[in-house]
């Protein structure tokens, strides 16, 4: 049933990464359902894999000695697990929580190594989307965590990228000048 | 310093042939500034990526209720400006010389022509941009860390 929910998705991946690199990445990943309440990641734990979600939510969450920061959730066309690979320190640097019923894909570290060598542009897409998906997060975390009427800290802002905005084309060098120089939005 | 040969201690750059790393350190121009020099404002279009490579550049920002403070202290071998040229938006911060500083830019120009995905060297150059990205993140979660730490008097991370 899981594989169902990665089919539904392919118009999505097929756009972002390319016809003719889309297998690269549909190949090498397991798919999976995980129940509301699940906790995929704990703060602070080891990684070994990037999660990609395809159906339904996931509460992002800040961790220390049962005390926590609410930072938002992440929804269809996001992935977690990258700021691990990235970032040198294979941990997880957020607690992630099934909101929902959540289906996933999964892509171990060792799998995307063996994507870079074989097919580096679908890596190098895949990338794009991360660097999309990193600067929202830090554009939503730059903001003071505030405390809400239950006394849960938490912080506005929303860590999501849509899938769409993964899908647009690359921009044109002159539209990507237009936006810098504060011209109107263009694709 | 040889810049080129610096460039390939830091992350994302294993990927990168001699070459490529080549192209990058000829794009880049390399300059002391003194203490207190603004590199990008808040609220501001950073108009260079920059890196460190001596001293430390602090960053800091007017939060939501108006208080100035700083985030954290970038050393050698870190990158800023990247949300800004990656978004083509504002900067979220300042980016001030805490000291004496020898920082390298490298041109919007140039970066503009390295971010684009499907050039081998764009390809890579997403690695670099990744990396660093990911390392501010992971300080920004730490940082929330510390404040539960001081908030709840919990072992800090």
């Amino acid at each position: 049933m899981s594989n169902e929910a990665l089919f539904a998705h392919l118009p999505e991946l097929t756009e972002q990464l390319g016809a003719e690199h889309v297998q690269a990445l549909v190949g090498r990943v397991e798919t999976y359902s995980i129940e509301p309440g699940t906790v995929l990641i704990r703060d602070q734990a080891p990684m070994e894999a990037f999660y990609l979600v395809l159906e339904g939510t996931l509460a992002l969450s800040i961790e220390l000695d049962g005390h926590t920061i609410e930072l938002g959730e992440l929804r269809p066309g996001n992935w977690v697990g990258e700021v691990a690979y990235l970032s040198g320190s294979p941990m997880s640097c957020a607690t992630v929580t099934a909101t929902s019923e959540v289906k996933l894909a999964r892509l171990s570290y060792a799998d995307f190594e063996a994507m870079v060598a074989e097919d580096p542009i679908a890596a190098c897409r895949l990338m794009h989307g991360f660097i999309l998906m990193l600067i929202r997060r830090l554009r939503a975390t730059a903001n003071d965590p505030v405390l809400d009427p239950d006394g849960q800290l938490h912080i506005h802002g929303d860590p999501s990228v849509p899938w769409e905005a993964l899908v647009q084309h690359r921009q044109s060098v002159l539209a990507f000048l237009k936006r810098l120089l504060g011209g109107a939005d263009a694709a | 310093m040889l810049l080129k040969r610096y460039l390939h201690t830091l992350p994302g750059f294993e990927r990168m042939s001699e070459a490529e790393v080549e192209h990058i350190a000829a794009a880049m121009r390399v300059d002391d500034y003194p203490d207190g020099h603004v590199f990008v404002y808040q609220d501001k279009l950073a108009k260079a990526l920059f890196l460190v490579l001596e001293g430390k550049v602090s960053v800091c920002r007017y939060g939501m209720t108006g208080k100035y403070y700083c985030l954290k202290s970038l050393g050698p071998g870190e990158f800023f400006g990247l949300l800004c040229l990656a978004e083509g938006a504002p900067s979220a911060a300042s980016y001030i010389a805490a000291g004496p500083v020898r920082v390298a830019q490298l041109p919007l120009s140039a970066f503009m022509l390295l971010y684009q995905p499907d050039s081998e060297i764009g390809c890579h150059f997403q690695f670099v941009i990744a990396s660093q990205l990911a390392r501010d993140l992971n300080d920004r979660h730490r940082a929330l860390r510390d404040l539960l730490a001081r908030i709840y008097g919990a072992n800090k991370a």
